[in-house]
């Protein structure tokens, strides 16, 4: 929403202020350059003036619905007299050449891929590689990606590193973390919706959280927060549970075998865990309260009920890093 | 599944008994069952979206004409309005705001003409002079603004926080003041307090499973793991959100099980049961300690761009019938005068329509507050209604973007002083109401 520095940071005006990157007029003007525009009938290149919603074929245009007037946003000029596809076409690149497309959108994947506050030289080494891939071209996504995940902050060392799993990943990670196969995915998506994340039918267009979501009282960035409540969370835990437990039946296919077969030694079992699923980032005391319960838990089943359950529900868990 | 869905809403009281007979035998209930007489409860009702206005509230006397010409395919006829008198003169209610209507001629409903995001006085003389809303006509800027009250910043705090924060140093309740049924909502994070988030149709219990003895380890383990400090922030936050669930499910389980359900039937929407989640809660506010309390509800679907008529006539029924049913709900609680229920939503929408027959974004707009005859000036309108005149004296733009003539900050602090906060705690919870010359507008005794 304002204009932005190559490394994310708002640019301010002489008085501090951040600057808007775009005003009324700017969205009143791209809207001129949207009119035509009406579902697909089915029937490609025959558009009636309006149709019906319809999602499975691209958009049709309506020239004689078409505002094909000179145009002006982002501080660009628009030439009168182009169809409506030209419009758009011409419309998309003024916004992709916009500077601040870059630093927007490369934080935004890095808190998808990595964490929720890369720092601005992290931002800023991406959005380069975003800006020129080191062959001239812009918006080269694979490079974007590759500059991410191979950047040294990928560590997540810093003490505001990490992001909180979306619902969404936080069920398949435990799935596939436990070797279970989901027999029933609307039934998981049923799962995900009961934690605030109705997969595909996010509440508006601005997606289920906001990427500058602040947890309340700190400086920490955390967008998932957003939907990570005392509700959510009592829910999250009880998913847990009820998925170790064998309660979702038929609609996940679940074998603890490989975990039962290491439930004698409570050690053993912690450690497999650390390693599998918590990638060694087990602490001494995490490690130690889990064994503790695992000892006062009756057989092998039990015992790795206790583990994953414990394992599971822990915020350390629950933070991805 | 839609077992445990069942099961958790037939039976929430039934789940909580576990936590109230180990509660009962520490004593603490007892210890919080005195009887809070003085009690106060404020629940916000958010239209996400954008709450067309113009379509909920219109002028029925000669000011009929000039809306119908400013949207005439997106105008009510007139013969469709329910009529209420207000301010001397006629309006007519939106048609499916008949139980609306029927509690504003009990002057259990008042009305708030034009209401929105300022940060001083504004007018169209003064628009390019003085400091604006950051961002107008930007759903998300707009919905955070109404919640923090500070138009002028990104984020913050909301101003039922901040009142929470002011109030928790007066009471010896431990149970959060803010409760949302609504997800994560800015109005109800304090500076020092949070809120807690209950959903409806599910309790805050952790589910036991598998052998008992084991259970009782995993439990134990899980509150243990809690309070291990990772040095990680993210951690610590998350940690603390689940602390503040097991906390908060011990003392709600367990007064929930006390005492008598209500009868109120609530319609089966979403908004209904978020409004029936937050009168269980009212019912066991002497269980829970509590005199004061602020609830956030909400509901979407009001960003009607395209088709309003048909889009708007189902939202306002929802919205007719959860109200309605809430109010019942208040009064067999005997709690009518406590509880004060206000409308907030982003913008209002232009008063010319779009080319789809829709409405777009616009900015002031009218809102309802509903609650009992010893609380409420009902039965009135407050506020200046805005003239329908595209271009106009109240258009910031050309095609009918009201400039609100009352302040969202005065709206809040008349709810807010009704509450008990004084002239000073006004001014702290709402930064900007200095501004303007009466912090408060009367539609509160």
């Amino acid at each position: 929403m304002t204009e932005l520095n190559p490394d994310g940071t708002p640019r301010t005006n002489a008085q501090g202020q951040p600057i808007p990157t775009y005003t009324n007029d700017d969205i009143l003007e791209l809207a001129r350059v949207m009119t035509g525009w009406t579902y697909t009938d089915g029937i490609p290149g025959q558009p009636a003036r309006q149709n019906p919603a319809r999602y499975d074929g691209p958009m049709e245009a309506v020239e004689s619905l078409h505002d094909n007037g000179a145009k002006r946003f982002l501080n660009t000029d628009v030439p009168a007299g182009l169809t409506a596809t030209q419009d758009l076409d011409n419309a998309l690149g003024i916004i992709f050449r916009h500077p601040n497309v870059g630093p927007f959108i490369c934080r935004q994947l890095i808190q998808r891929l990595v964490g929720s506050n890369p720092s601005p030289g992290y931002i800023r080494d991406v959005a380069a590689v975003f800006n020129n891939n080191g062959q001239n071209v812009r918006g080269d996504l694979r490079a974007v990606v590759r500059a991410i995940l191979t950047h040294p902050e990928t560590a997540q060392t810093a003490v505001n590193g990490g992001k909180m799993s979306e619902p969404v990943l936080y069920i398949t990670r435990q799935i596939r973390d436990i070797g279970a196969t989901v027999t029933d995915t609307p039934f998981m998506s049923d799962m995900s919706a009961d934690m605030a994340q109705r997969v595909f039918h996010s509440p508006s267009v601005f997606n289920y959280y906001s990427p500058n979501f602040r947890v309340a009282g700190t400086t920490l960035t955390a967008p998932e927060f957003q939907i990570y409540t005392t509700a959510t969370a009592t829910i999250r835990a009880n998913f847990a549970g009820r998925l170790v437990n064998g309660n979702f039946g038929s609609n996940v296919s679940l074998n603890l075998m490989r975990w039962t077969d290491l439930a004698t030694d409570a050690g053993l079992l912690v450690n497999r865990i650390n390693r599998v699923i918590l990638g060694g980032t087990m602490s001494a005391e995490m490690r130690a309260t889990i064994v503790d319960a695992i000892q006062r838990s009756p057989n092998a089943r039990e015992k790795v009920l206790t583990a994953l359950y414990l394992t599971f529900t822990s915020s350390q868990f629950q933070v991805e890093r | 599944m839609r077992n445990r869905r069942e099961f958790v809403t037939r039976c929430g009281t039934l789940a909580a008994m576990g936590a109230g007979a180990q509660l009962l035998r520490l004593g603490i209930i007892a210890a919080k069952a005195q009887t809070a007489q003085d009690y106060k409860a404020l629940v916000c009702v958010f239209l996400f979206g954008g709450n067309d206005g113009n379509n909920t509230i219109v002028p029925t006397d000669s000011r009929y004409a000039a809306y119908q010409a400013m949207r005439p395919n997106i105008s009510l006829a007139q013969n469709v309005l329910l009529p209420v008198g207000a301010q001397g003169t006629s309006y007519g209610l939106h048609p499916r705001l008949l139980n609306v209507q029927r509690l504003y001629n009990a002057q259990r409903v008042a009305l708030i003409f034009n209401v929105g995001t300022l940060v001083s006085p504004t007018t169209k003389a003064n628009l390019n002079s003085v400091t604006l809303p950051r961002n107008l006509y930007s759903h998300s800027d707009q919905t955070s603004q109404w919640q923090t009250a500070n138009p002028t910043i990104s984020g913050g705090s909301g101003w039922g926080g901040r009142m929470a924060d002011i109030l928790a140093t007066q009471s010896a309740a431990t149970f959060p003041i803010g409760v949302s049924v609504n997800g994560g909502s800015a109005l109800l994070n304090g500076n020092t307090t949070r809120p807690i988030s209950l959903m409806p149709g599910s309790s805050l219990e952790l589910e036991r499973f598998g052998d008992g003895s084991a259970m009782n380890a995993r439990e134990a383990g899980l509150q243990q793991l809690l309070t291990f400090d990772t040095g990680m922030q993210m951690i610590g936050a998350a940690s603390g959100v689940m602390t503040r669930a097991v906390s908060a499910a011990q003392a709600i389980n367990a007064a929930l099980a006390g005492g008598t359900p209500l009868t109120t039937v609530f319609p089966n929407t979403g908004l209904a049961q978020q409004l029936r989640q937050v009168a269980s809660v009212i019912r066991v506010r002497a269980a829970l300690g509590m005199n004061r309390q602020i609830f956030f509800c909400g509901m979407g679907g009001f960003d009607n761009h395209s088709d309003l008529l048909p889009s708007h006539d189902n939202l306002l029924n929802t919205l007719d019938g959860a109200l309605s049913a809430f109010i019942a709900a208040t009064d067999e609680m005997g709690v009518s005068d406590a509880v004060t229920t206000f409308t907030e939503s982003e913008f209002g929408r232009t008063g010319n329509p779009s080319s789809s027959n829709g409405s777009d974004h616009a900015w002031g707009s009218h809102t309802m507050v509903l609650g009992g005859t010893g609380a409420l000036n009902g039965g009135q309108a407050f506020g200046t209604f805005p003239r329908h005149e595209l271009r106009g004296p109240d258009d910031a733009g050309s095609r009918g973007l009201w400039i609100p003539t009352t302040a969202l900050d005065q709206y809040g602090a008349t709810l807010a002083s009704w509450f008990g906060l004084s002239a000073t705690d006004l001014n702290t919870v709402f930064p900007n109401l200095r501004n303007f010359a009466s912090p408060t507008i009367g539609f509160m005794r």
